[in-house]
Formats: C-alpha cells, sequence, structure tokens
C-alpha cells in the first residue's frame, strides 16, 4: 500500500510540477496566435497620428478569413475611407503561414480601376505614415521569429510573460527589428507592451496595448499605442465594430472584388 | 484506497491552487475591478491601460465608434479636390497651361451589405469637374477657358460569382508600368497626354463589362474572364494647331497643306455604334504567386495612320487627299506578375497581326499592313524602408519592316525611382522613359510633400529629349516646370 501510494503521489507530483513548468517562449506565442480563433474577422479601424500639434487621421474597413487545413492562412482585404485623397483604395492580401512562401498583394488604385501586384518589400515602410509600420499590422506567423523567455513583470499590475522574439536569420531583411521584447499577459495571452528595438539594438518604438474586450468569445486588443521616442510621434490606433465568425464569403477575397 | 483518491487528490490539488494560484488560474480572464486601480471597459479586465478612455482622446468618438448598419438599404459618399496645376515651358518661359479644377466624386449603393467592409450589390460612381485654364485656351482649341464636363459615370451590379459594370469608365489593362501593349480600350487624353514622365494620361470611354468569377481547382486560387464591349470605339483626337502637344510632324503636314501641296481632311473617328464596337476579353488566373492572362482584342487604332489617296478634284486635276483614319486591328496577349521576395516581375507580350503602321519615307505620309509583336519585362523592388526601384524593358518588333522603311526592332526602357523622407511627407525621385532607337526620351524630376491629410504639393521638371520625328522627342520644345497644389476634401 505504501509502495503504491508513494507511486501515485510522485506522478501526481510530476504531473502539477509540469503543469507549473514555465512555458516557452514560442509555446506562450502560440498561444498569443491562438487567442483569435476565428475563421473570418470585420472591423473598422481608426488611426490618429500625433505629430507635435498636427494631428493626421486615417479610417479603414478591413475584413479577414482563415484558410488552408489548419486555418493558418489568411486573406485581408483593407479598403480606406480616409483621407480623402485615399478614399476607396484596397489592398489584398493573401498571407501564407508557411515560412518559405511569399504572400501575395494586390492594390487596386481605383481611379484607373486597375488591380496591380504589389510585392511585400514594403513591410518595413511606414503604415500610412504612421508609426506603425506595414509588418506590424500583419499577422506575423509565430516560426517567423526565435522566441526565448526572460522571465516575468508586472505591467499595469497584470503578470506578463516577458519573451524575446528575434527574427529568424533568413528573415532579418525583411524586418525594421533585431528584437521585440513582448510582455504577454498570462491571462489572456494577449500583448500589454511590445518594445521593438532597432538593427543597433536600441529601443525604436513602444506599443503599449489596452481595450481588452471578449467579443463573440474572443479577447481581443481594441486598442493600442505606438509611440518613436526618437522622431516624438505617437499613433493611436483603435478597432471598432468588430465581429467575428460571420461566414464571409470567399468571393470577398479575390482580385474581381477590388474595383469599386 | 477509495480515501486516497476521494480526499487526499483533491486536497493536495486544492493546497497547490492555494500556493499557486496566480499561475494556474494564467489561463482564466479576470473580469473584476480591482479597487482604486485601472477601471474596466464594459466587458473587459483589469490592467487595462486604455479602459478610461484618457489616452484616447475625443478623436476617437463619433465616426468610429458608431455602430455599423450592415444592413443599410442606400449609402452615399461625395468626395473631390481642388487644384491648382500651372505647367511653364522653359524654352520660351510661356505658361502651357493654367489648369485651376474642382473636381467632384460621388458614390452611392443600395442593398444590404453582407459584412463591414464588403459593397452593397448595386452601386454607381460619377465623377465630373470644372476646369479652368486660360492659359492653355490661349494656345489652341483644344482647350476652352472654362470647361464643366463629366468624367466617370457607372453603374456596378455585384452579384456572387459575377458583376457587371455599365457606364463610361477608364478601364486599364496590363501589369507592366508605363507601357502596357494591349491597354487599348482607353485612348489617350490629347489635351494633357503625359500624366507623369512615364506615364500617359487616358479618358474614359462607354463600355460593359462582366466579369464571371470561374471555379478553381488544384494550384489555381483565382481564375476570372472579364468581357468588355465598348459600342462605339474612341480613338485619340488630333491636337489642335498650336496646341504644346502637336507634334513637328503634325504641324508639317498641316504646313504642307497650308502651302497646297495636298489637301489634309478631317480626321475620320469611328462613328457607327455597334458597327465600330471594340471588344476585349481576357483570361486571367491566380497560382503560386503568379498571376496570369490571355487577352483578346478587336478595335480600332486609337493614334491615326494617314490614307493617302489621290482624286479628281474641282479643276479636273488630280490632288493628293491625305485623311487622318483608325483602322480596325485585332491584337493577342499574354501578361503576368509574379511575387519574388521582395520584387515584383511583369511582363506582357502582345501580338498584333495585319496591324495598321506608318511609313516613314519622305514622300507624303501612308500606312501599311504588317505583323508587330510589341513586349514588356520589368521588375521593380522597395530596397531599405522605401527605396523603389522600377525598371521595364519594352521592346517592339516589326514584320517587313525594311518595306516600311521602319526599325524592325525597337526598344527602350521605363524607370521609375523614389524615396520618402521627413517621416514620409515627402517622396522625391526620377522617372522617365529612355528609347535606344531614335524614341528620344523623358526624364522627370519630382518632389510630393503631403501637409498634413489633405494638402499636396508637387513640383517637377519634366524634360524631353530626341529626334524630332522620335515618340519623346518630337516634345522637344516642351520641357516643363508643373506645380501643382491639391486639397482634398
Amino acid at each position: 500500500m505504501f509502495k503504491f501510494t508513494t507511486i501515485v503521489m510522485f506522478m501526481i507530483l510530476m504531473s502539477v510540477g509540469h503543469a507549473l513548468a514555465e512555458p516557452t517562449g514560442r509555446e506562450i506565442m502560440i498561444k498569443t496566435d491562438e487567442v483569435d480563433n476565428s475563421r473570418d474577422a470585420v472591423m473598422s479601424s481608426m488611426m490618429v497620428i500625433e505629430r507635435g500639434s498636427a494631428k493626421l487621421i486615417r479610417r479603414m474597413e478591413s475584413m479577414t478569413k482563415q484558410y488552408g487545413d489548419n486555418l493558418k492562412d489568411e486573406r485581408t482585404l483593407i479598403r480606406f475611407i480616409e483621407p480623402a485623397d485615399v478614399h476607396d483604395t484596397a489592398y489584398l492580401t493573401w498571407s501564407y503561414d508557411d515560412p518559405e512562401r511569399e504572400d501575395d498583394m494586390w492594390v487596386c488604385l481605383p481611379s484607373e480601376s486597375l488591380v496591380r501586384r504589389i510585392s511585400g518589400g514594403g513591410k518595413k515602410g511606414a503604415f500610412m505614415r504612421s508609426d506603425l509600420a506595414n509588418e506590424d499590422i500583419e499577422d506575423r506567423a509565430v516560426d517567423d521569429d526565435d522566441h526565448t523567455l526572460k522571465g516575468s513583470e508586472e505591467i499595469g499590475g497584470i503578470a506578463c510573460y516577458v519573451v524575446e522574439s528575434v527574427p529568424r536569420p533568413e528573415l532579418k531583411k525583411d524586418t525594421n527589428y533585431s528584437k521585440r521584447v513582448q510582455f504577454i499577459r498570462k491571462d489572456i495571452y494577449l500583448p500589454a507592451k511590445i518594445d521593438c528595438y532597432d538593427k543597433r539594438g536600441k529601443l525604436l518604438k513602444t506599443a503599449t496595448f489596452g481595450g481588452y474586450k471578449e467579443i463573440d468569445g474572443i479577447w481581443t486588443v481594441t486598442r493600442f499605442l505606438y509611440e518613436t521616442p526618437r522622431r516624438k510621434t505617437r499613433t493611436m490606433f483603435q478597432r471598432s465594430n468588430i465581429s467575428y465568425n460571420q461566414g464571409l464569403e470567399d468571393a470577398l477575397f479575390l482580385q474581381s472584388n477590388l474595383t469599386r | 484506497m477509495g480515501v486516497f483518491v476521494n480526499v487526499l487528490v483533491p486536497l493536495v490539488f486544492f493546497l497547490l491552487t492555494f500556493w499557486f494560484g496566480d499561475d494556474i488560474r494564467a489561463g482564466e480572464p479576470q473580469p473584476t475591478t480591482s479597487p482604486g486601480e485601472l477601471q474596466t471597459s464594459d466587458n473587459g479586465i483589469e490592467g487595462d491601460p486604455f479602459a478610461d478612455d484618457m489616452r484616447f482622446s475625443s478623436d476617437f468618438t463619433d465616426a468610429s465608434e458608431e455602430e455599423h448598419d450592415s444592413q443599410s438599404e442606400v449609402q452615399l459618399d461625395l468626395h473631390g479636390y481642388l487644384e491648382s496645376r500651372n505647367r511653364l515651358r522653359t524654352t520660351d518661359s510661356e505658361f502651357i497651361s493654367t489648369r485651376q479644377r474642382l473636381w467632384l466624386e460621388g458614390q452611392g449603393g443600395y442593398g444590404a451589405v453582407g459584412a463591414l467592409g464588403a459593397q452593397p450589390p448595386l452601386r454607381g460612381f460619377v465623377s465630373g469637374a470644372v476646369d479652368v485654364d486660360p492659359m492653355a485656351a490661349d494656345l489652341s482649341d483644344d482647350h476652352d477657358t472654362a470647361r464643366i464636363y463629366l468624367e466617370e459615370a457607372f453603374l456596378t451590379v455585384d452579384r456572387p460569382g459575377y458583376n457587371a459594370v455599365v457606364g463610361r469608365k477608364i478601364h486599364r489593362i496590363g501589369t507592366g508600368d508605363g507601357i502596357n501593349p494591349m491597354d487599348l480600350i482607353n485612348p489617350l487624353d490629347y489635351r494633357d497626354p503625359f500624366a507623369t514622365g512615364s506615364s500617359d494620361a487616358r479618358l474614359p470611354v462607354l463600355l460593359g463589362l462582366a466579369t464571371i468569377n470561374l471555379p478553381v481547382w488544384g494550384s489555381f486560387q483565382e481564375a476570372n474572364l472579364d468581357m468588355i464591349v465598348v459600342p462605339l470605339a474612341q480613338v485619340n483626337e488630333l491636337n489642335s494647331p498650336g496646341s504644346a502637344w502637336e507634334g513637328p510632324g503634325l504641324r508639317e503636314l498641316r504646313a504642307g497643306h497650308d502651302e497646297g501641296h495636298y489637301i489634309l481632311e478631317d480626321q475620320e473617328e469611328p462613328n457607327q455604334a455597334f458597327d465600330q464596337a471594340e471588344y476585349d476579353v481576357r483570361l486571367a488566373a491566380t497560382l503560386s504567386n503568379w498571376d496570369l492572362a490571355l487577352i483578346g482584342f478587336y478595335g480600332y487604332l486609337d493614334s491615326p495612320v494617314f490614307k493617302r489617296e489621290y482624286r479628281i478634284g474641282w479643276n479636273d486635276l488630280e490632288e493628293l487627299y491625305i485623311t487622318p483614319i483608325h483602322p480596325d486591328f485585332c491584337a493577342f496577349g499574354f501578361t503576368f506578375a509574379k511575387g519574388l521576395d521582395r520584387s515584383t516581375l511583369r511582363g506582357e507580350l502582345a501580338v498584333k497581326p495585319d496591324l495598321p503602321v506608318m511609313m516613314a519615307d519622305d514622300s507624303p505620309p501612308g500606312y501599311a499592313r504588317t505583323t508587330v509583336m510589341e513586349g514588356v519585362l520589368g521588375i521593380d523592388r522597395t530596397f531599405g524602408t522605401n527605396f523603389y526601384v522600377n525598371l521595364q524593358y519594352f521592346f517592339t518588333w516589326t514584320e517587313q519592316a525594311e518595306d516600311l522603311t521602319n526599325k524592325t526592332w525597337s526598344h527602350g526602357i521605363t524607370y521609375d525611382v523614389h524615396d520618402s523622407f521627413l517621416q514620409d511627407d515627402l517622396e522625391a525621385g526620377i522617372r522617365g522613359i529612355l528609347g535606344f532607337t531614335d524614341q528620344g526620351w523623358t526624364f522627370e524630376t519630382y518632389a510630393e510633400y503631403q501637409l498634413a491629410d489633405d494638402w499636396l504639393l508637387e513640383a517637377s521638371l519634366l524634360f524631353f529629349e530626341g529626334s524630332a520625328s522620335g515618340t519623346y522627342g518630337q516634345y522637344g520644345d516642351n520641357d516643363l516646370v508643373t506645380l501643382r497644389v491639391r486639397y482634398s476634401f
């Protein structure tokens, strides 16, 4: 009886110990990636870019749908509403979880009714003159980076994992960042803060996340703030009218749907 | 054993949960508010820096938070811009255009929208402008001092699996930049033929367009069939005498007419609706990062050729009549675009059998038909953050060119190199076309500055150079300084 009890206790302690062991950085980022397990999503977005006393306003609407066997491929359609000079310009992206496969991207220039393939070479450029780079709004595959758990830290009174994400060597040329230090909330596995470091290893910009809402059963960041201290600029980004799993038709994510 | 299972195991877990509660409960949201700490939103959680809305100012009220009504039946939208664009010809320091423009465009939709961002099934679009251009009007009859006109006006019916467009529209075709051999629907904007140093400007035409989504299988990700009908072909207008864009060839032709060497008749444009229609069919597919398309076209030549004809005149003498005409022709083409790392490869190939081609001898001009192949192969790539380079090689091959005294091969490149500065508010670069076989060249250096959201300031210097008979060299006297200010609303 004693022997049996010892074995059971050992097994219990082993299993509890395993449960209490710190997850790896990659495991944390996989959980973060899996928070949004929707098949599709629609939302409005608005950006306010502050440059000293000047403010730039951008508004857009976007739709996203997951594809592939494991729903890791994604198609996104973004249609700009403001500013007026880009009104109705639409971007369609088909992104693939397979890091070896290039994304497909098209832009529709409404004045010429022309759908034009573009390359992902502009990933490092600013998104609509904001503090966000194009790569900041893309769906970044977990394995595009090597993730290392650096410990835990409280952000705003909330326990967070601190994960250092370094781009895989072959992808370094496609990013502005030498690394990103991500503070992932332990309760909902969404980011609380991300510090982005430039190629020289100096802090380039900081993203603070909030406006957490549970929408259609999915915890969602609805507000975030990107600050670039060197430029003394910041961009506030807000998502609204979010809904998930609306059963969006595939035809919405075709090039033929881009023209007005 | 029963005691162990029923009491001890739960007890151990209870104690462990108590000791390491924070970690074990980590997967569960905490929808509670900590007294004296951060507020929570409606269904938010603690530790939300933006829950109190203090840092997100009033900028985000109204439009972004309004409830989107996806069932809305009618949607209307109005936009436009005010623009002052002034072009100074450097050779004689004369303004060839001082265009002041009010541009308006409106669009509306009818029918329930399936999702935010999706478009209503029935849509209408109208654009038009008021142009005031006294300097261009002084030069030629191409321009009125003031002109109110409709640019585009079309209806779109968008149904699952197909959509149809009817109306007056610009519909460009091709994957290349600058030169597109199969872009044959819209004629050149003869009043303002150069949009930039490397691209032209087109005019809308009345057309019907149907796009059918085809079923896909295997590696095919999207396939479409576009069918376009232009009931009455629209062609390039010849510039009026005195226009800045009246080339020396046309000027000499008119001079010959004035001197009585021959009679230059009015341009014969297609004028029989449906009898002189244009048709375009495009079968397009996307697979494995490739956009591929096969295109067929039947229509009328946009740029006129000159028919030579001897007729007996009123004095019973044989006189030479020269008539600018637009014969019909057909063309078959293939286009592709391919994403490749941080670059995009683009290519087009067009075969135009029996294409009317001008004869380039010294006698009064005429034309003959021969087979012409045109192609474009190019690449564009972004280096670093915003440094963009676009190079496109183009060529034309003319069969039996020696009989027509044309060159068998003509070729060149279009180029566009630019970068962004001042937090992307300023874009500056060069662009143009460089012909290797007597076409001449264009070179434009430009800077565009975006002031806040609504203002655009642009300055550019555009040079033309080359032989007076060359496509671009003929405008050698038209080196231009352009200043443009636009306010968008």
